[in-house]
């Protein structure tokens, strides 16, 4: 039985994660439930009756339920990611890819067709009654226009049905939002929240702000009922603006969940962990905004805590999706939109050549290798089965085959799991019996 | 650290100091102002707790998608049942003393035990007492409990939360817990009759609110031939509901504070009806919802805009970014 105990504020969270259940005790109580799943029954414990009718009526001593299956070895995608353009039309502060800046690169729709036609193949032959079509960023997908409405409607003409989905910054003409709204099924809309923190974090190249912009079509989202949901990037000062961001897209939109991912870099074109004072000041910024969202009826997430899922990928790109960059390259993450990137090197594992999507094996499991090793070392860890290694461009080093092992991403995605295994618990009425995954949590078991 | 988790750590130490072991125990969980509380349970209350909120949901109680949530818990055999009417609040200026209200119905053969009290258990910035007595109740009776509280000095719309528990913290003497049921603002009669044609108006008390909602804890009526239709002050019609929702449902909001809620029958097969048990004030205007914008028709009008600051409301077909509103 795996349990754990998370100190709180003089307490313990008492966790068995893949049982899902989860209460709050003290160090007596700790002590006795750590035995009692050390010991895998109540044979020879020494405990008040009550402890034990306690015990029984939450169903502690169950054995563990079968964990997660890990990914697939073998490489079948059925979803087609497609990193159109690295043109933007923004000069976000925290951009990760520099997009808008460098030489041009663009997908070319005879490449888009390509990995279309094999993701569709691998749908067709695993029996799925769909495939999937993203299209993401790393620049903006809608600045390559042409190329996005060929290759839907490629996708569209095929026999086997066809889920498409775009992640954008949501700066779009009248023409394009119309098309939009007829031809693809859901979107990611880059946002950060009020006009202040918007305009100064993603501006326009000319360095007008886009809160306008973006927020006329967040309406027309909102009047078309499209589905969508809102990607947050929080900078410093986070006790300050991130959980009035929050509070201003529940009162303003009508968007029914929002993910949260904090930037630490303070230059475009990389990524920087955060020293200890910002990890505490995001995490009590980010419970503070997911308070404000639960009151509001909405939903708000981090991708590094997520006691819902129990998973042994953090992210389903290296093992599910035919990522496949500008220059047709495949790769295994969707911020490796150039070979520029520090870990272009390890994250690329096929090209497309041809007609055909050619796998560099070798390469593919010498990254997955990496990916096992880096998840061995968070075993200790509550987080395991929620987390699962994190996302490795956060902790990989480009030129070794070292990773961090633990950093302070860690922390922040400890203590946020931690905080709201406090709120299940709350909600729970004192104990959280996980087999109330909510429809769209399940909903993120499939996707990252 | 918080000053809980200091108190905490005093208390711990003065356990060791004193060679006194600690016993096990479980705590309750609630988010207050200034961090997490943790209150002790016993272990029995605890178990009990559980294994009824077993099948609840835990988060995004206002979330629609679930509504299959019962919002009223099981009444267990042996249980006291008392129907509560939380009485209409209006809106109030900053600082503003007022007093909520509730009644309480005791529906059980059984009488409310001595030295309850209402316990705030949580409660945004106004200013409250700790708890209030709530009287003896006979099978039958009812009564009315007042909190005397002062609003918050802040606009806005807030929220507390009160407890009901007996004097000892244990189940009444009866056996079973206690459940509380949310009464009705307004209601149809159990079962309807045929051929109806009645209206109910409920008024939002927020007199600045723009539009509201109202929350059904029941609504059950003949999908396809009975419908609860929702109208405006005007008499705009905005929702039509029909078929079964046992563990309730939100509404559309309406435009203003007016809600007509009109209950129309067919001559045969008569459901439950409904039971509206909540007002609000709906923070967004939501337009019904729509499959897909409609197309540009082909003999649509083109805009003949400057590109930039458009005020049409036609079908734009250039190509520039527009930073207008639609009407």
């Amino acid at each position: 039985m795996e349990i754990f105990s998370i100190p709180v504020e003089g307490k313990f969270i008492i966790y068995r994660p893949l049982l899902r259940l989860a209460f709050v005790g003290n160090k007596a109580t700790s002590d006795l439930m750590t035995g009692l799943a050390s010991r895998g029954s109540d044979a020879d414990v020494v405990a008040p009756e009550k402890v034990m009718a306690f015990v029984q009526a939450i169903g502690f001593l169950k054995p563990d339920p079968p964990p997660p299956s890990p990914p697939a070895p073998s490489y079948h995608p059925a979803t087609a990611v497609l990193l159109l353009t690295n043109r933007c039309n923004l000069r976000c502060t925290y951009c990760y890819a520099s997009g808008g800046e460098g030489q041009i690169q663009n997908l070319s729709p005879e490449l888009a067709r390509v990995a279309i036609d094999h993701v569709c193949q691998n749908a067709v032959g695993r029996g799925r009654p769909h495939f999937e079509l993203t299209f993401h960023g790393g620049g903006e997908p809608v600045q390559a226009w042409k190329t996005l409405q060929e290759a839907t409607d490629y996708a569209r003409g095929k026999d086997l049905p066809c889920l498409v989905s775009m992640v954008s910054n949501g700066v779009w003409t009248a023409r394009q939002r119309e098309w939009i709204l007829h031809n693809l099924n859901s979107l990611s809309i880059s946002f950060d929240g009020r006009p202040e923190t918007q305009d100064c974090q993603r501006p326009f190249a000319s360095g007008q702000g886009s809160f306008k912009a973006v927020m006329h079509t967040i309406k027309a989202l909102d009047k078309a009922g499209f589905a969508y949901g809102i990607r947050m990037t929080a900078t410093n000062p986070w006790r300050r603006q991130l959980p009035e961001d929050v509070r201003f897209i529940c009162e303003e939109t009508g968007c029914p969940a929002m993910q949260v991912e904090p930037a630490f870099n303070t230059r475009r074109g990389e990524h920087q962990g955060p020293t200890r004072e910002e990890s505490k000041a995001f995490i009590d910024a980010y419970m503070e905004a997911f308070e404000i969202a639960h009151h509001a009826g909405r939903r708000l997430t981090y991708s590094g805590a997520r006691p819902w899922l129990l998973t042994q990928a953090f992210c389903t790109a290296p093992y599910g999706a035919l990522v496949v960059n500008p220059t047709g390259n495949i790769v295994t993450c969707y911020e490796i939109a150039s070979e520029s990137h520090e870990l272009a090197a390890i994250s690329t594992v096929g090209q497309i050549v041809g007609s055909q999507v050619v796998i560099d094996d070798s390469a593919r499991e010498a990254l997955l290798t990496r990916l096992e090793e880096k998840r061995a070392t968070c075993r200790d860890c509550f987080c395991y089965w929620h987390c699962a290694g994190d996302c490795y461009t956060r902790s990989f080093y480009a030129q070794t085959s070292a990773h961090q092992e633990t950093n302070h991403r860690c922390t922040i995605n400890r203590e946020i799991t931690a905080r709201i295994l406090l709120w299940y618990i709350m909600a729970g009425d004192g104990v959280w019996r996980g087999g109330d995954v909510h429809p769209q949590e399940a909903q993120l078991l499939r996707t990252f | 650290m918080t000053e809980e988790a200091k108190r905490n750590e005093h208390e711990e130490e003065a356990r060791q100091q004193e060679g006194i072991e600690e016993e096990p125990q479980v705590y309750s969980v609630k988010k207050g102002l200034t961090g997490w509380k943790f209150g002790r349970r016993e272990f029995l209350a605890a178990a009990a707790s559980a294994a009824a909120a077993a099948t609840a949901v835990a988060m995004g109680a206002t979330d629609r998608s679930r509504e299959e949530t019962p919002e009223t818990a099981e009444v267990l055999e042996n249980s006291i049942v008392l129907a509560m009417t939380t009485l209409a609040m209006a809106a109030m200026g900053p600082a503003q003393s007022f007093a909520q209200a509730w009644r309480f119905t005791n529906q059980s053969e059984t009488a409310w035990c001595k030295g309850a009290r209402l316990h705030l258990v949580d409660s945004e910035p106004m200013q409250a007492p700790a708890s209030v007595p709530v009287p003896d109740i006979a099978p039958g009776e009812t009564v009315v409990v007042q909190v005397d509280m002062v609003a918050p000095t802040k606009p806005g719309t807030y929220r507390c939360g009160w407890r009901l528990q007996t004097a000892d913290d244990t189940p009444p003497v009866a056996s079973g817990p206690f459940v509380v049921l949310n009464g009705c603002i307004v209601e149809s009669p159990h079962p309807y009759e045929d051929d109806m044609s009645q209206t109910w108006t409920v008024t939002n008390p927020d007199t600045d609110a723009q539009s509201t909602r109202v929350h059904f804890s029941r609504l059950e009526v003949e999908s396809n031939w009975d419908y609860v239709i929702l109208k405006d002050e005007t008499g705009q019609e905005h929702q039509r509901i029909t078929g079964s929702y046992p563990a309730g449902l939100w509404s559309d909001p309406v435009p203003g504070r007016v809600v007509q809620v009109q209950l129309v029958t067919d001559s045969s097969v008569q459901g439950w009806g409904f039971c509206l048990d909540q007002v609000e004030t709906a923070r967004l205007m939501y337009l019904p919802l729509v499959a897909r914008h409609p197309a540009p028709t082909p003999t649509a009008t083109p805009c003949s805009c400057d590109s930039y600051y458009c005020s049409c409301d036609k079908v734009c077909t250039c190509d520039a970014v527009h930073y207008w509103y639609p009407n």
